[in-house]
């Protein structure tokens, strides 16, 4: 009989998901007696009864890399440890079913577990290892949040999809002498915005670990004006980014509104619109950056699995593919230190972080 | 008087040349006694008669970044060190005007020159230092060839675009069960070819790394359409040579260049398969310019600029006879002996090679 794999991936979707997957499957399909399987959304496959799980061959990854989202869908909300279960009376109650899917996998002849996912994800990815699962993680995430690999897939594209967003704002602003406002994504990471504010030419840059002071944008919106009012704007702002007013309270959450607001409330003397990229940030075609870690990354995940090197999650560390122990890269998040390079170029083409 | 930092590009374009000058531009901007100047078409504007320099402020940078090309304009003949000169006879002479120009930058008020380049530039940089100018490299090249900097800006634009030429040729290929096969950039190193054949989803990729066997190649694509696949994509690199033959160059017919011109691989490849065999339905694409023209993708508009700033602020710092330098995630300057000592090819045992392999995709060996 042939060892087989289980794909599973978790979190938000990511483009470079299904690059991951194909990857796996060719990788695998060079061997004589493996084969691979995926877990649809995320646990629930292995979870269901009966399972929902789809065999994955060569013909059915063919072409999928150029494709965003992931083939297998996915879900953010099935923590086997604490996974909802929908009862009788319509209410969910959530359990630990990690024994279920220990006996599932063995049951059904899993070998081992391929886990895509972030931060939280991995920390299942932890425990199951430390049931006994055979289980090798792929880092995901368009945040770039992860200290453990130098780069994570996804994060080009959505950097480079933020950045012709800037593009295309950046004309309609100068045309009508308008403050215009980009919400970016990154959670408590900035750096989908740093990367953005710099590609674009963005004047100012708000991310979550330089707490900003509305004085000190305004300040620099204002030298953006002549006294006729003509000039134009663009703010970059990360969601996660936020500033202490002057009651002391801290102003967060829908920032790109909120930074509106202020504005208009203290009659600032342009227009000002904003935009909320949110999820196109998450769809479409991978950048060919991302589609091609993606695919190194599958390739290291199956070779570390035949290896049987698991517990484990593949990385890029210095232009090679390397791994590192699991239990290494938990809570271990990668957010932009005051002294990175980025934010030294950024200053130093005068762009405000509204310090 | 303020002090005055003269910026060219030389060599081939690339995106994200305007993007290094603005990061330039915009650093100086931020001082309050430098200023800088552009040379038209890298040294020549120096040397012309009367000179072409052209003042770069803030307002004539702004929205340069995510133009492709160089606002400087640049050249890839000659330089200071072999000047072209035309005889009565009408025949080409090469003199040495760098002395000249070291002295002309003086005298014009110069105080640093940041120079960007290939490594043939750097290796002008490095000749100039010598002879005592204040000069500053920025590393530019769309081949990715330079073993001193992870990577250089406009190589991953030319990757995208190679590789959404893939996508476009598999879904023809794929329609009329073809093989057909696409020939980019590179010069002697595989790097474009390669990252874009993974990214694409290429079945064959040859790079001037890893000479190919026509045999080999051959053997792939029967057994592609015996198992009922009928098309095949081939990426081929410019400079990719086959086990018992050179790579096809000719020389320039550019006076003063002196690069070899590498073309015409694909349509050997295709001639080669017909001889030995192949009775598929073949085409090739040439890619061409298209590598160099063009928006910068936002990776090599971000790398471009942390360029530009570095070398204003080495210019500020009084730090020259160095090229900036990508080593992830910081930038460096490392001096130009060591930037040009060697070559950054594609190693066989490195992971991209591994990850094609991993995927199936035959190198040709």
């Amino acid at each position: 009989m042939k060892q087989r794999i289980l794909i599973v991936n978790s979190g938000g979707d990511c483009p470079g998901m299904n690059a991951v997957i194909r990857a796996i499957v060719k990788r695998t399909s060079l061997e004589p007696n493996w084969e691979v399987i995926g877990s649809v959304n995320s646990f629930d496959g292995i979870l269901s009864e009966p399972l929902e799980i789809m065999p994955l061959t060569e013909e059915n990854v063919e072409g999928i890399h150029i494709q965003g989202g992931t083939i297998l869908t996915t879900n953010n909300k099935r923590n086997p440890f604490c996974y909802p279960i929908m009862q009788e009376d319509g209410t969910v109650i959530n359990k630990d079913v990690s024994d279920k899917i220990m006996y599932n996998l063995k049951v059904f002849g899993f070998d081992a577990v391929i886990h895509i996912g972030g931060n939280e994800s991995h920390k299942i990815s932890l425990k199951l290892f430390e049931k006994g699962i055979n289980i090798v993680g792929i880092p995901k995430t368009i945040n770039n949040d992860l200290s453990s690999t130098d780069y994570s897939f996804g994060f080009q594209t959505a950097a480079q999809v933020a950045t012709e967003a800037i593009d295309k704002l950046v004309t309609t602003a100068s045309s009508h002498n308008r403050i215009l406002i980009l919400e970016v994504m990154g959670r408590d990471a900035g750096w989908i915005a740093l990367h953005a504010a710099i590609a674009g030419g963005a004047d100012v840059c708000l991310i979550p670990e330089i707490p900003f002071s509305m004085d000190k944008v305004i300040e620099k919106l204002k030298s953006r004006y002549s006294a006729d009012g003509r000039g134009f704007a663009n703010i970059v702002v990360a969601e996660g980014a936020y500033y202490i007013d002057e009651n002391g309270d801290v102003i967060s959450g829908n920032i790109a509104r909120k930074i509106a607001s202020k504005l208009k409330e203290i009659n600032f003397e342009a227009d000002i619109r904003e935009t909320i990229l949110g999820h196109l940030q998450r769809g479409g075609t991978p950048i060919a950056f991302d589609r091609i870690l993606a695919t190194a990354l599958g390739v290291k995940a199956f070779e570390l699995v035949k290896e049987k090197k698991f517990g484990t999650m593949a990385i890029h560390k210095n232009a090679e593919m390397e791994h590192i122990a699991l239990k290494e890269v938990i809570d271990k998040y990668n957010k932009v230190g005051l002294s990175h390079n980025l934010i030294h170029t950024a200053k130093g083409v005068g762009i405000s972080f509204g310090d | 008087m303020k002090k005055k930092v003269l910026v060219l590009t030389g060599g081939g374009d690339c995106p994200g040349l305007n993007a290094v000058i603005r990061g330039i531009v915009k650093r100086a901007a931020q001082t309050e006694d430098w200023e800088v100047v552009g040379s038209i078409q890298s040294f020549d504007g120096v040397l012309r008669e009367p000179t072409e320099i052209v003042e770069l402020t803030e307002k004539s940078v702004s929205g340069i970044h995510y133009q492709g090309g160089t606002i400087l304009g640049t050249t890839t003949k000659g330089g200071p060190l072999n000047w072209p000169v035309k005889e009565n006879d009408g025949s080409w002479s090469f003199i040495d005007r760098s002395d000249e120009m070291v002295r002309k930058l003086k005298h014009m008020g110069v105080e640093a020159v940041i120079s960007i380049g290939g490594d043939g530039s750097q290796r002008i940089s490095q000749v100039l230092f010598e002879k005592g100018l204040n000069i500053i490299g920025v590393p530019k090249t769309i081949d990715n060839d330079l073993s001193s900097t992870d990577y250089t800006f406009g190589y991953q634009t030319a990757v995208q675009i190679a590789t959404e030429a893939v996508d476009r040729l598999v879904t023809t290929a794929a329609s009329h069960n073809r093989v057909i096969i696409l020939e980019v950039m590179g010069r002697d190193a595989g790097w474009i070819a390669l990252s874009s054949a993974i990214a694409g989803g290429a079945e064959i990729c040859l790079i001037p790394e890893i000479p190919y066997d026509i045999n080999n190649v051959l053997k792939v694509i029967n057994k592609r359409f015996k198992d009922g696949k009928g098309h095949v994509i081939i990426v081929v690199a410019e400079g990719a040579k086959p086990i018992d033959g050179g790579a096809l160059a000719e020389e320039s017919d550019e006076i003063g260049n002196a690069n070899l011109k590498l073309s015409g691989v694909a349509n050997k490849l295709l001639k080669d398969l017909k001889a030995a065999g192949c009775n598929a339905d073949m085409r090739e694409t040439v890619l061409g310019h298209l590598q160099r023209g063009g928006v910068p993708i936002a990776f090599d508009r971000i790398l471009a600029t942390q360029f530009g700033v570095k070398a204003m602020e080495l210019a500020l710092e009084g730090d020259f006879g160095k090229m900036v330098a990508y080593q992830h995630p910081n930038i460096v300057a490392v001096p130009f002996l060591e930037a040009i000592s060697k070559y950054n090819i594609v190693k066989p045992d490195s992971s991209l090679v591994k990850t094609a392999r991993g995927v199936g995709m035959c190198l040709g060996n």
